[in-house]
């Protein structure tokens, strides 16, 4: 989770006192110039909630242009601190889709405790609820900063290609066995921009461990993505002329720390219960999510989520399908 | 005309080297038109051979002045590659020119045998290398805003604008990344063009990449109290390049997909003609179904969702 600033000055004390009083656990920020904003928005931008400084564009239609570019390029949510109270009608921004304004006497007064954090939830970077029983876990330190034997609580996501024994009759076993490599390798990069990595393979597909709370795109909104352009990255990534589609299964918990490539000795009661939903449970072409994972669904997508049924004692939701 | 000096003069040398007369004069025929005489653009007589230098000036000049200089590179790529009729060449040379032609904004393609503007230098509706009133086959991804008046009655002039720009840049992401061109934007409504490789095929996966998005777009970032529909439609056809858009807008290719556009795809879909099916392959095809009006002969694709 990361608030990112373009501000006019990114040494800017005063600003960055504002915002950190106010700053979730577990939150990172981030001071950019806001004359560097074409040159570094793409990298930084997606994944992170980004205020743009009045104090560096007092022009509410510049700022709301700048801010759809936001949206639309670098897919992030968007805001304005306007501590000098340039902008006579904040509502322009929130028509061109900003997701928090900080106004004069706001900036005046201080932020409250949680202010910031509610903006991260209305724009799903967040859980809307207050504080949860893993958020002490939420300060994720980096997959590189973890020690084997480390307890960490992580979100886990079993992904898999989806219609194997159909996809067997129809491509056969060889080239079945290498869509799968293909698929795993594809997911590497894939679960990279939402700040998780792949842990371990199976047969059938690969565990997936993201942190406790977004750092980078949303891994549902990234899976969700994955399976509305099945069509396309089955044919223009994997060169399949023949349909393809996947299965993804979300939970979160506790396990055991080891790196990729050596757990085979991990043990862990969510690991087990992450294979077996991954494995069992699981529907091609949809994304099953566990109780303990349903906050990870961002609010935009709830309602294509409803409830299906229990699965070893989790209640469980799943995902509408795209219809072909 | 772009000054290619420097660039010419090492493909003159490596030509010298490489090519006798004969062969230069089958390329150049190759590369401008049939009928292209040597002889009579140099003023030698036909019974007096053209010397090799004066030939590989001539032909080298004459490409850079009409704008075929990247096909004669790409057509001497294909000789040193493939030879011909059975004979292999070597051209010298041609990894500087490679050098000089990326210098100046190129990617070598592999999978078109062309050299294509680099995405990251720019992106002209010409790709940098149509030439005027020549003909190709086009494929045509037509977008056109539903209600769009409405939206700026109901919404405003601002609300409404903020979102047809949304709707370019979502459309030049799905377009460019599939080598295609926006050749036309009038603020509500887009004409995009595919010319290499699958022309066909990547119009449509950019028609469907483009509704793919907008779903998601409508449920995160829309700021309109509705979605944002489109109506979408592929074909394809011959055109006539014109670097003014008035001049491509009214030949036939690009009438018939605005009208298939128009009037013949339902909101929120995408349509192709029947001279588009036939070129795609059967698992792209099949997620299109026919028209459940049944009143026309296009195929249409939406974003459906279905049960849990």
């Amino acid at each position: 989770m990361r608030i990112l600033v373009y501000a006019a000055d990114p040494a800017d004390r005063k600003l960055s006192g504002l915002l950190a009083k106010a700053l979730p656990r577990g939150a990172e920020l981030e001071l950019l110039a806001y004359a560097s904003f074409l040159k570094t928005y793409k990298k930084k931008a997606p994944g992170a909630f980004v205020y743009l400084d009045a104090g560096a564009e007092p022009d509410a239609g510049r700022l709301a242009d700048q801010g759809a570019k936001l949206a639309s390029l670098a897919l992030c949510a968007w805001g304005v601190v306007d501590r000098g109270g340039a902008i006579a009608d904040p509502a322009i921004l929130f028509f061109a889709g900003a997701r928090d304004y900080i106004g004069k006497s706001l900036a005046r007064e201080g932020l409250p405790p949680g202010r910031l954090g509610r903006a991260l939830a209305s724009a799903g970077l967040a859980p809307a609820a207050a504080p949860s029983p893993d958020s002490a876990a939420s300060a994720f330190p980096g997959w590189g900063a973890l020690s084997p034997g480390d307890q960490v609580q992580v979100r886990f996501c079993y992904a898999a290609v989806g219609n194997q024994r159909e996809l067997l009759e129809r491509i056969g076993e060889k080239r079945l066995h290498k869509l799968k490599e293909d698929f795993a390798a594809f997911l590497e990069p894939w679960a990279k921009e939402c700040g998780g990595i792949e842990w371990i393979r199976d047969q059938s597909g690969s565990l997936l461990l993201f942190p406790p709370k977004d750092e980078g795109m949303n891994p549902v909104l990234a899976a969700f993505r994955l399976l509305l352009d099945r069509a396309l990255v089955g044919y223009e990534v994997f060169r399949l002329e023949t349909p393809l589609s996947f299965r993804f299964a979300f939970h979160s918990g506790v396990t055991m720390w080891r790196p990729p490539g050596s757990t085979g000795t991990v043990v862990s009661d969510d690991v087990n219960f992450i294979f077996h939903l991954g494995t069992k449970a699981a529907a091609d072409g949809a994304i099953v999510a566990s109780e303990e994972a349903e906050r990870s669904v961002p609010p935009f997508l709830r309602d294509l989520f409803s409830p299906a049924g229990d699965f070893e004692g989790r209640r469980l939701s799943a995902s509408k399908r795209f219809r072909d | 005309m772009r000054d290619r000096g420097p660039l010419a003069n090492t493909m003159k040398r490596g030509l010298h080297e490489s090519l006798n007369t004969d062969m230069l004069e089958r390329i150049a025929r190759e590369v401008f038109a049939e009928e292209y005489d040597l002889h009579e653009r140099t003023g030698f007589p036909p019974s007096v051979a053209v010397p090799g230098q004066v030939a590989v000036d001539c032909i080298v000049d004459d490409a850079v002045a009409q704008g075929r200089f990247l096909h004669l590179a790409e057509r001497l790529v294909r000789l040193d590659n493939e030879g011909f009729m059975g004979r292999a060449y070597r051209v010298t040379g041609l990894r500087e020119v490679f050098k000089g032609i990326a210098a100046e904004g190129y990617l070598w393609d592999e999978e078109t045998g062309h050299f294509m503007e680099d995405p990251h230098i720019r992106r002209t509706p010409s790709w940098g290398r149509l030439i005027p009133g020549e003909e190709h086959r086009f494929s045509l991804l037509r977008v056109d805003v539903v209600r769009n008046s409405q939206l700026v009655r109901t919404y405003g002039e601002a609300a409404a604008r903020d979102a047809f720009d949304d709707l370019r840049s979502i459309l030049a992401r799905c377009v460019e990344l599939r080598s295609g061109r926006i050749w036309s934007w009038e603020g509500d409504g887009a004409l995009a063009a595919f010319l290499f490789g699958h022309s066909t095929t990547s119009a449509v996966l950019s028609g469907m990449a483009l509704l793919h998005e907008l779903f998601l777009y409508d449920r995160i970032y829309n700021s309109l109290g509705e979605p944002l529909k489109v109506r979408a439609a592929v074909h394809t056809g011959p055109i006539r390049y014109f670097p003014e858009v008035g001049e491509i807008a009214k030949q036939e290719t690009v009438l018939e997909v605005m009208e298939a556009e128009s009037r013949w795809t339902p909101p929120g879909m995408l349509s192709i003609t029947p001279a588009v099916a036939p070129t795609l392959d059967r698992v792209i095809l099949d997620r299109f179904r026919p028209d459940q009006a049944e009143s026309s002969r296009l195929l249409v694709y939406e974003v459906r969702l279905g049960s849990p």
